[in-house]
Parts: C-alpha cells; sequence; structure tokens
C-alpha cells in the first residue's frame, strides 16, 4: 500500500511550499491574520522598549539622586516624582502588552479552530467523493488521524507556533533597533552573538530531529509488538514462547530506551547551551559597556549598561522561539503532505461533462463485453456478456474471488468498466448522473452496516422524505412488524448493540424504503439463528419479486427462489440458467449445490440438536 | 501520596538518582543567584569610581558580594579594565557551571527515566505474557495497547521534564526569595505580594480549563467516532447516494467541535492577558519600593538592579504552576491505569515433577465439570469423564457450545476445572508444570494467529533454532511447502502478516499445522483446524500425519463427518455431557446422534437425485409433449 510510507517521507524537501500552500487556508480570516500578526509585532515592540524604562528609570530618577545624596548627603532630600514618571510608563506598558496578549490569542485561536475547520471540512468532502478504488487500498485507521490528528498539528503551527515565530522575529528586530540607537558599537557585539546561537541552535536540533525519528519509529514498532502478542496470546501460550517473546521485546525497548534517551539529552542540553551562548555576550557588555561608562564622558550610562545585559540575557530566547518553529514546521510536513496528498487526489468514478439524468429506471440491464481490471494483466472481469430484463432475479455464484461482487460494484458504478459498456434500460449509464442511478438502487451488504442513531433513524437513511407510515409499510413488507416497537431503540456505534441478523433486517428495510429499480444484496454468510433465518429469507422474497435483483447468495434457499442463475468463475460466466436447468447439466453448479445441501444439513443437526 | 508511592515504585533503583539530579538542580540555582551578583558589583563599582575616584572599598554587608569583592583588585584608574575583565570572567564562570550543572541534572533526569520506563515497559510485556487467558478474553486488547503505549508515554514525560521543571521552579523561586530577603526583608516581602494571588489565580483557570476542555474533548471523540462510522460505512454512504447528508452531518459536529475550541481559547484569551497584568503590576510595586530604598539609601543603586532580576525569576514561571498542576492529574490517571495491569494476577505455571517426564501415557478425565465463573450456574462441562490409551485417535463431535474447546483448555490449564479431576499417566495434570505440559501438547488452533515476521519464523515459531530443513519438512506435511515455494516471493523468507503477504484461511491454518508438527509434540490436537481446507488437501494432509504420528495422541475437533471417520474412538458432546462414544462402526449401530449425521450424505443424495430425476421426467414428458404437438 503506497499509501503506508510514512517512515521514508522526503526529510529533505523543502517546508516552503507546504508553508505556502497551509497559509492559503488562512486567506479567509486575512483580518485575524493580519490583526494577529500585528499585535504580536507590537507586544515584542513593548516587550523590547521595556528594558529601556527600566535603564531611563535608573539614569534619570535614581543615580543623579543618589550621586547628589554622596556629594552632599546633609541637605539631600529624596525626590520620588522621576521614579513615579517612570514606574507609571513602565505599568502602562505592562498593561499594553496585557491588552495586546489578549488580541493576538484572540485571534491566533479563531485562526486555528476555522482553518482547523476548513481543513476537515475539505478533508472529509474530498474523501466523500472518492470511489470504492480508494477505500480497497486505505484503511480506515489511516485516514482518520489525516482527520483528526493531522489536521490539529497543521493547524496549530500557524497559530500557536507562528506566534512564537513572529515574536521573535520581532523581539529580534526591535531589540536592534533601540540597541543601535543607544550604542551602536554594544548593539553590534550583543547582536554579533545571534547568528552564532542560530548556528549552534540549528546543529543540536538535527542531533534532536536524527534521534526523535529513530524513537518515533521504535515507538510504533513497540505498539505493533505489543498488539501482536497480545493478539496472539493463545499461541504464545500454547506453544510457550512467552519468555521468548519478552526477551525479543526487552531488545526492542532496549533500542527504544537508546535512542529516546539521545533525543531527550539532546533536547535538554539545548537550552543551557543557546543561554550559555547569550551570556558570553552579556559577558562581553559587561567589559566594554563597563569602560564605556567610566571616563570623564562617559560614552554611556550605567542604566544603559544594565539594559544592554538585559538585551544580551535575553536574546537567547528569541532564537529558541524562531528555530523552534521551523523545527515543529518539519515536524508537520509529513503531516501536511498527507493531508494535500488525500485533497488533491482525483476522484475516478465521477459524472461525465453533459451527462443528464435517468428519469425512472424499469430495470433492464446488459453487459456488452465489460472488462475489469486493475492491473492489466490480471483481470477481474473478463469480455463479459449479458442482458438481464427488467423484473428477472439473479443468484450470483461462485467461488470467492472470482468476480461476483464486481459484477454488481460495475452496476453500481463503484466501479466503471475498463472496456465495454453497461446499458441500464438501454442506455449507456456512463451517459448518465451518478446519483440518479444510486437513488433507484436499493443495496445490501454483506455486513450490514449502521449508523449511531435509533433503529427509525437508519431505516430513514434510505429516504429522508419518508413519513411515519412509509416505515410501517416498508417494515411489513418484509414481514417484521414487531419492530414498529423498536423503531426508537438505540443502535450504537456501527450498530453494536443489536446481532447481525437484526442489523441486516433493518438494512433490508432501509434498502425497501428506498423504493428501488434495482435490488442489488451480498447475502451474509454468518450464522444466523433460525428464526431470523427464516425472516431474512421472506424477506428477500418479498423484495424481489417486484423488481430486478442481483443477489450474490450463499444460502440454497435464496438461490434457488432466483429466476435466473449466473455462475462466476474467474472472471466469467460459465453457467448461466434455472436452478433446474443447471441441475440437470450436472456442471459446476451441480456439483456446488450438492457440497452445500449436505454441509447445510450436517450443520442444522449439529445446530439444532 | 499512594500515587507518589507508586511513582516510586515504578522509578524503581533510580529514583535515587533523581537526589543526585535535585542536588544538581540546586546547585545550578545557587549558582544563578550568583549571575545577577556581578551585575549588581559592577555597577555598584562604576557608581562608587564616577563618585569618588578615592573610594576604594565599598561598604557591603551582603558575604557574597564581599566574597567577590575579594577577588577584585584595588580600583584605580589604571586597573578598570582589569576589574572589569575579572568580572567579565567571573560571570562568564558562573554562567558555564550554571549550564553544566543543568544539562547534568536534566541528564541525570533522563537517564533514570528512560532505564526505569524500559524497565516499567518490560515489566508490562512480561506480565500481559504471563496472565491467564482469562484475563485477555475479558480486557479488550485496545485497551491494553493504550495503557502500555500511551500511558506510559504520559508518564515518561512527567518524569523526565516536568519533575525536574518543578523542582527547578522550586529551588529558584526560593533561591531567588532568600536572596532578596538577604538584601532588604520588607523590600522582598512587597515584591512577592502578590503571588498568592497570581498561584490562587493559575490554579483556578487551569482548573476551570480542564472542565472545558474536557467538553471540548467529548466534541472532538464525537466528531472522530463520526468519521470513523462514515468511513467504515462509507459503501453504504455511496450506495444510497447520501454523501450530501453526510457532509451536513459532519459539519455540523465540526461546528460543534469549533465552538468548544473557540470557547475554550477564548478562556486562554482571558487568562493569559490576566496573569500579565498580575505580573506587570506585581513588577510595578517592586519597582517603585525599590526606588524608595535606594532613594533613601537603605540600598545600592547595584542591589536595585539585580533585585529587579530576582524579582523578575521569582514571579514569571509562577504563571505555568496551573499547567504542572493539572498535568500531575493526568499523570495520576496514567499511573493507576498501569497500576490495574501490573496487580492484574499472573498464571501459576509450577508443578512438582521433573519437567522431563513423557506425557505419551494415558489420559483420564474423571468426573470434569468446569464453568467461567465461579458463581454461575452455567456449566460447560458437566462430569465429563473418559479415558485415552496413548497413541489414540479420539474425536470430539457436537454442536457449537457443546464444551469441545473447554476439553482441550482444560487439558492445557488455560482453565481449571471446577470439580473433578485430569490425569495424565495416572498423576493429577497440577504436578505438571504449565511450561512443560503446553510444550508438549501441541494446539491447531481453529483462527490460526501469524506473526509479522518471515513464513519460515511462523513455521519455527515454537523452536526459533530449527534447520530450515526440518520447517520444509513440516511444511511439506501441511501441504503448504509448494505454495510457499512457488506463490511467495521470497519463498521461505517472504513476510507474512500485516505488513506483508496476506494469506487465506486455509492457507493460514496450514501454516499452523506445520508450526505445530515442528514441536514435535507428545498430544496433538487439531481444534477444527482444517474448516478452511478443502477436503482433497485435508485428506493428503492426514495420510502424512497418519504416517508421522503413529504413537502421537491425537485429539480432533471437527464439524466435518468424513475428517474424522476414521478415529479409534468419537467422542459426542452435547451441553456439556458426553452423549455417545466409539468407534465408527459402533456409533453407526448405535443409531443416534452420530448415525443422523452420518446418514446425511446418502440422504442429500437421495434428495438431489429424485429432485432431478422429477425434472427430467418433466422434460420428458414436455419433449413428448412437444414431439406429439409437431
Amino acid at each position: 500500500m503506497t499509501q503506508f510510507k510514512d517512515k521514508d517521507f522526503r526529510q529533505n524537501t523543502s517546508i516552503f511550499p507546504f508553508l505556502k500552500r497551509l497559509f492559503g487556508y488562512t486567506k479567509k480570516y486575512k483580518k485575524f491574520l493580519i490583526s494577529f500578526i500585528i499585535f504580536v509585532l507590537l507586544t515584542a515592540a513593548v516587550e523590547a522598549v521595556l528594558p529601556i524604562v527600566w535603564m531611563k528609570l535608573i539614569d534619570n530618577a535614581i543615580v543623579p539622586l543618589v550621586n547628589n545624596y554622596f556629594e552632599n548627603p546633609v541637605n539631600y532630600v529624596p525626590d520620588y516624582s522621576e521614579l513615579w514618571k517612570y514606574v507609571g510608563m513602565y505599568f502602562i506598558l505592562g498593561c499594553l502588552v496585557a491588552a495586546f496578549v489578549f488580541v493576538f490569542i484572540f485571534c491566533a485561536g479563531r485562526i486555528q479552530e476555522f482553518v482547523m475547520f476548513d481543513v476537515r471540512q475539505d478533508l472529509f468532502k474530498k474523501l466523500q467523493k472518492l470511489s470504492f478504488s480508494f477505500y480497497d487500498k486505505s484503511a480506515v485507521g489511516w485516514l482518520m488521524s489525516r482527520i483528526t490528528s493531522d489536521s490539529q498539528k497543521v493547524t496549530e503551527l500557524i497559530s500557536w507556533s507562528l506566534i512564537e515565530a513572529v515574536w521573535g522575529l520581532g523581539m529580534i528586530f526591535f531589540c536592534t533597533v533601540v540597541m543601535f540607537v543607544f550604542n551602536w558599537k554594544l548593539a553590534l557585539i550583543v547582536i554579533s552573538i545571534i547568528p552564532v546561537l542560530f548556528l549552534l541552535s540549528g546543529k543540536i536540533r538535527k542531533l534532536i530531529l536524527k534521534y526523535s525519528r529513530e524513537s518515533r519509529k521504535f515507538n510504533s514498532e513497540i505498539t505493533a509488538s505489543f498488539n501482536e502478542n497480545i493478539s496472539g496470546i493463545e499461541v504464545n501460550k500454547s506453544m510457550v514462547q512467552e519468555n521468548r517473546a519478552s526477551s525479543d521485546f526487552q531488545t526492542l525497548s532496549e533500542k527504544m530506551r537508546n535512542s529516546s534517551f539521545w533525543s531527550e539529552c539532546y533536547t535538554a542540553l539545548y537550552t543551557p547551551i543557546i543561554i550559555f551562548g547569550g551570556s558570553v555576550g552579556a559577558a562581553l557588555v559587561i567589559y566594554f559597556g563597563g569602560k564605556m561608562t567610566i571616563g570623564l564622558n562617559p560614552e554611556i550610562t550605567i542604566g544603559t549598561l544594565a539594559a544592554f545585559f538585559g538585551y544580551a540575557t535575553l536574546i537567547f530566547e528569541p532564537v529558541l522561539d524562531i528555530s523552534r518553529f521551523y523545527a515543529q514546521a518539519q515536524g508537520c510536513l509529513s503531516a501536511g503532505e498527507r493531508i494535500f496528498s488525500i485533497v488533491d487526489l482525483e476522484v475516478v468514478v465521477k459524472d461525465k461533462k453533459n451527462s443528464d439524468d435517468f428519469d425512472d429506471i424499469k430495470g433492464e440491464v446488459e453487459f456488452k463485453n465489460v472488462s475489469f481490471y486493475y492491473e492489466q494483466n490480471k483481470p477481474v472481469i473478463e469480455n463479459m456478456n449479458f442482458k438481464i430484463s427488467a423484473g428477472q432475479s439473479i443468484a450470483l455464484v461462485g467461488e470467492t474471488g472470482g468476480g461476483k461482487s464486481t459484477i454488481i460494484n460495475l452496476i453500481s458504478r463503484f466501479y466503471e468498466p475498463v472496456a465495454g459498456q453497461i446499458f441500464i434500460d438501454g442506455q449507456d449509464y456512463m451517459n448518465k448522473t451518478i446519483n440518479s442511478l444510486r437513488r433507484r438502487l436499493g443495496i445490501v451488504l454483506q455486513t450490514p452496516h449502521l449508523f449511531s442513531g435509533s433503529v427509525r433513524d437508519n431505516i430513514r437513511y434510505g429516504n429522508e422524505n419518508a413519513t411515519e407510515e412509509d416505515i410501517l409499510n416498508a417494515l411489513k413488507f418484509i414481514g417484521i412488524e414487531e419492530y414498529i416497537e423498536r423503531l426508537d431503540e438505540e443502535v450504537g456505534e456501527g450498530g453494536e448493540n443489536l446481532s447481525m441478523g437484526e442489523k441486516q433486517l433493518i438494512s433490508f428495510a432501509r434498502a425497501v424504503l428506498a423504493n428501488p429499480s434495482i435490488f442489488i444484496m451480498d447475502e451474509a454468510t454468518s450464522s444466523i439463528d433460525t428464526l431470523t433465518e427464516a425472516k431474512i429469507q421472506s424477506g428477500i422474497n418479498e423484495i424481489i419479486k417486484s423488481r430486478t435483483s442481483f443477489i450474490i447468495a450463499h444460502r440454497l434457499s435464496t438461490i434457488k427462489s432466483c429466476d435466473r442463475i449466473l455462475v462466476v468463475k474467474k472472471g466469467k460466466i460459465i453457467e448461466d440458467g434455472s436452478h433446474k436447468e443447471l441441475m440437470i447439466k450436472k456442471g459446476y453448479y451441480y456439483s456446488l449445490y450438492t457440497r452445500q445441501l449436505r454441509e447445510q444439513r450436517e450443520k442444522e443437526i449439529l445446530e439444532h440438536n | 501520596m499512594n500515587n507518589l508511592k507508586k511513582l516510586f515504585k515504578i522509578l524503581d533503583k533510580w529514583k535515587y538518582y533523581y537526589l543526585l539530579a535535585g542536588l544538581m538542580l540546586i546547585l545550578a540555582m545557587v549558582v544563578r543567584m550568583l549571575e545577577p551578583k556581578v551585575l549588581q558589583i559592577s555597577i555598584d563599582k562604576i557608581v562608587a569610581f564616577s563618585q569618588d575616584k578615592s573610594v576604594k572599598e565599598i561598604e557591603s554587608n551582603d558575604p557574597i558580594a564581599q566574597e567577590i569583592y575579594s577577588y577584585l583588585p584595588e580600583l584605580n584608574n589604571d586597573n578598570i579594565g582589569t576589574v572589569l575583565i575579572i568580572l567579565g570572567v567571573i560571570f562568564l564562570c558562573i554562567s558555564l557551571l550554571r549550564a553544566a550543572f543543568n544539562v547534568s541534572a536534566s541528564s541525570l533526569s533522563t537517564y533514570s527515566t528512560e532505564k526505569a520506563i524500559k524497565k516499567l515497559r518490560d515489566r508490562l510485556f512480561s506480565h500481559l505474557q504471563a496472565v491467564p487467558i482469562a484475563y485477555h478474553s475479558k480486557t479488550p486488547t485496545g485497551e491494553l495497547i493504550q495503557r502500555c503505549t500511551g500511558d506510559v508515554e504520559t508518564v515518561r514525560k512527567f518524569s523526565t521534564h516536568q519533575v525536574i521543571e518543578s523542582l527547578r521552579m522550586i529551588a529558584i523561586f526560593f533561591g531567588a526569595l532568600a536572596m532578596m530577603l538577604s538584601i532588604n526583608v520588607s523590600y522582598a516581602l512587597l515584591s512577592i505580594c502578590l503571588v498568592p494571588v497570581i498561584v490562587i489565580g493559575c490554579i483556578y483557570f487551569f482548573k476551570k480549563e480542564s472542565a472545558i476542555w474536557t467538553k471540548h474533548e467529548a466534541e472532538q471523540d464525537k466528531l472522530s467516532i463520526m468519521v470513523q462510522e462514515n468511513l467504515s460505512g462509507i459503501r453504504v454512504v455511496k450506495a444510497f447516494a447520501k454523501e450530501d447528508y453526510e457532509i451536513e452531518k459532519f459539519t455540523k459536529q465540526n461546528e460543534l467541535k469549533k465552538k468548544w475550541g473557540l470557547k475554550l481559547l477564548t478562556l486562554h484569551s482571558y487568562f493569559w492577558p490576566f496573569s500579565d497584568f498580575l505580573v506587570y503590576t506585581q513588577m510595578s510595586i517592586s519597582i517603585i519600593a525599590g526606588g524608595y530604598f535606594v532613594l533613601n539609601n537603605q540600598i545600592s543603586v547595584g542591589e536595585y538592579v539585580a533585585f529587579y532580576s530576582y524579582a523578575t525569576f521569582v514571579i514569571w514561571p509562577l504563571r505555568r504552576v496551573g499547567q504542572i498542576v493539572s498535568e500531575m492529574g493526568m499523570t495520576t490517571v496514567a499511573i493507576n491505569r498501569i497500576f490495574s495491569i501490573l496487580e492484574s494476577e499472573t498464571e501459576d505455571y509450577s508443578g512438582n515433577l521433573e519437567n522431563n517426564v513423557s506425557l505419551d501415557g494415558e489420559i483420564e478425565f474423571k468426573n470434569v465439570s468446569f464453568k467461567y465463573e465461579v458463581e454461575s450456574d452455567n456449566h460447560i462441562l458437566k462430569n465429563v469423564s473418559f479415558k485415552i490409551k496413548p497413541g489414540e485417535k479420539i474425536a470430539l463431535l457436537g454442536p457449537t457450545g457443546a464444551g469441545k474447546s473447554s476439553v482441550i483448555s482444560l487439558l492445557m490449564r488455560f482453565f481449571e476445572p471446577s470439580s473433578g479431576e485430569i490425569l495424565i499417566n495416572g498423576k493429577n495434570l497440577n504436578s505438571y508444570s504449565k511450561e512443560h505440559l503446553r510444550s508438549k501438547i501441541g494446539v491447531v488452533l481453529q483462527k490460526p494467529f501469524l506473526f509479522s515476521s518471515t513464513i519460515k519464523d511462523n513455521i519455527a515459531y515454537g523452536k526459533p533454532d530449527t534447520h530450515i530443513n526440518e520447517v520444509i519438512d513440516a511444511a511439506k506435511v501441511a501441504r503448504i511447502h509448494e505454495i510457499i515455494t512457488e506463490v511467495f516471493p521470497d519463498s521461505y523468507e517472504t513476510i507474512v502478516g500485516e505488513k506483508g503477504v496476506t494469506l487465506s484461511g486455509g492457507q493460514k491454518q496450514r501454516v499452523s499445522i506445520a508450526r505445530t508438527l515442528l514441536m514435535n509434540p507428545d498430544i496433538i490436537v487439531f481444534d477444527d483446524s482444517t474448516s478452511a481446507i478443502d477436503t482433497e488437501t485435508e485428506y493428503e494432509i492426514q495420510k502424512e500425519l497418519r504416517n508421522i504420528m503413529k504413537n502421537v495422541t491425537t485429539f480432533i475437533i471437527a464439524h466435518r463427518i468424513t475428517s474424522i471417520q476414521d478415529c479409534d474412538r468419537i467422542i459426542v458432546l452435547d451441553k456439556g455431557e458426553i452423549i455417545e462414544s466409539g468407534t465408527h462402526s459402533e456409533l453407526i449401530s448405535n443409531n443416534g446422534f452420530y448415525k443422523k449425521i452420518f446418514d446425511i450424505q446418502v440422504t442429500v443424495e437421495d434428495e438431489i437425485q429424485k429432485e432431478i430425476g422429477f425434472i427430467s421426467d418433466q422434460k420428458e414428458i414436455v419433449k413428448n409433449a412437444d414431439i406429439s404437438l409437431n
């Protein structure tokens, strides 16, 4: 399965096309995105300026007065007015930050939720359109995580992670500006540290990435190992392999421990090293800045020195934030690629241009030289021809994998023929719309799938506009009036509260409610108790009486009740006729029937003794 | 407290490393506290220098500052550069030490956590291998896996990051507080006056947050379930052309999820600015108070600047208290779930007999009864007694639920009989160790399970060191050799299972037969294990088996009467009781249940002959009629 190559997802692809595409989703929410960026930048600006206020406070409100005191302690009267002025400024700026934070969290939150909503809508809509051939090779669980976790991961990138990145960039920019305004020499010293920090950060990040990828790989192996050895516990126990399984697992968990340790270890190293890098800058500031404050005409004030010291010890933070964003973007890359790979998939089965609706379908079906295959050298259906007149009931019989299901999937246009044509009521169905065909079909699948909700909801699935009376009539029609009492019963997730037979009966009612012209059914093989089986049989008999029906039949009683039997083997129809005709022929059908009859009788005795 | 004990149990002997890590953290904290001191001294030096060039020493009652002063040369016009270089170097040394202590604290905690977690994983794994089958049949696999992976990961993250983070936070909080107190007590108290408000606010917020979070998660789960249902039922959706309806349904739920998501985020957008506001207010209070102290000459300018740094150390991290508290809650839940596995009872494997005793002796069931639950009245087996001689071939026949598989489960000691006893060679089954017993009884399961590994490894599962030739021999007997060599891409090295080639039911059963044969068991059991194999192949396999398993006691549980006809004895079970027992011919003459099944073959043929005959007759009539019409 091509879609399961998560592990070897390209590691060196550029993240920019992905980011560009992702940001495309924010177009609709431009005002949020713009105000979000503006307010994050404003926050960074204020935070960059705050140390200056602190600096000015020292320089203007404190140092002169302290100097006064030293010069003339006797006449010294403290003056607090300057102090209050600056603290007032500090406080107001602080309140501004709080206000800005409110705005950008508000906007970022909206971007996250709105974009997540949109991505999920896109994915889900696409998934509804994709054809059976896609679902044949995609695991449900795999698709689920695209809609649930991947979409979340990706949108968090352009909301929360983006805050950090924008803040970091803004912080570096504003700090640089402020520092240059006050002293370009010291500013250069502090700024020269930044590239070094980025370089260091990139190097360590790479190591972290390497080991965390590795540990993620081992982690999924560990999950698989748990799964396998719990599901296979009977084998382990009956072959006394518990200890070997455990020691195999220990080898694996040791590998996991190793890579997890190194990934965590480098993570632990990461921040202190970057902070230390910042400290080197701070030490330089003490030395050079200290020198500048001394002398008759000091180049900078003490406050400036304190402020620069502050900048030097703070500058590591934006570096961390920006590189974190980059790392996260890389981490999201594969999630994004997976999402967009689904969104970009081409829908195979779709309406042709200029196709029009079927008016009403009488139910005549014809296959003309129909072939179908996935791979050219492995034909599933080969040059098949048959014609069914309206109202006929057909049993499809033959080995699994012979092509029975493909025939009904072709009729339902879940697949389209690779060669040849299929005519419904004499019209090539490729020139008609898919929905107008499917609305006239009633399909019952081998494993009847119900949706959470009441029995009524599930029956009504066949026809939303059905009245209560229609539902009752449908139930009566297939002879299960007793379900009237149970219409409000909850069926549970996937119908788990009901037995297989009950689900089957409800899916009959669902199909009948749609009043189809063509009834298609893949008969359930699993064992069902006698009473339900009898009900199912009489239900089938009622349904197929009046309309064209195709049934992949397993039960002998169903086969016999059909007008015509098609025996399918290796993609071809090898026998075609009524039960009687085929029995006389003593061919494949005859031996199949004989064998099944014997098995059925054996089962009857074993089960109902 | 109880949970803490459990966490310690998980951390095992490595918990002492955390003490060391804690020590490192304290050292890192101490060193960090010195950082602002350096700045303080630099500033005071400079201030002093600019005020009066003759002031050589600065009065300070701060012992740490004095200590640093003692390293500095006397200050004069010429050596101010040297003094500053020394200060810079001291600062760098302090930073380096701080980084080193922090790194070693984190590495220590990482090292010990990873060691402890590895051991926890191993323990969980081997524990799950050792618990009785009954435990697994009661507990859903998905749940167990979630606990062994997701919950373990939660604990790992907590003890790697949160434990160290909270220790660091506490250390810094008290360290900085101590530093502030040493400078000026009332100033220090003023600088933390809002701390209780901030902490309580955070905890309150995270309580509220987690309530909304739960609702948000519930909506998210509903969305997932909806998608899950839709995707697994996509064929129904398409069959009824309900795509638009489904999209509408999904959109509604997606909207609902969005609504709660926005609620959650709105809460955050109130909380963070609010806490920012509190922090800035606290800082303003601290600055203004400090200003008064400096201006009244109670502290120096340097001390004032240093104080500002300490106040920052104390206040900003406080905002994370709420988060840590809520993660602690999550970890507690995870720990409890992990322990619910570890505290479950394991199987007792012991037995008092030597492990080399051969099992090919008599097997005797003496009035054996069995039920799953002690209190239950629902007997699976009732008073079953029979005796089997070595090398006999026994068939167990009967309707589903008659108790056939339970006979085997009891023999394997997956379950214990509720009364009666089972004897092998005249000795109670319990005197054989389970390990020995199971290695000598080979069971071919009805639903064979293959591991994602090579086909060779799967056949040699019970004896991993087997030579490939033996594997091939076993595969030949089980009639799977040709398929392996001709159909599978890499012959015996083909990977099967989830990640590899998918085998049909019949192929799996044949692999499973080969696997059991390779164990060379004294007793072999076929638990309806040929149901997916066609009759001809089954016949061939049986022929081979007859040759190589002459002396092996064989149990066959089958649904097809053809596969058991030549057994030495056939035991017919119904509703947990033996209703018939004997050879094929005895049972035929007995005219009971067995006879009834046997007769089907004949009656079915009759039935069909009649049907065809009738049709042919009719056809003849029609033909004749046609002819006569002509």
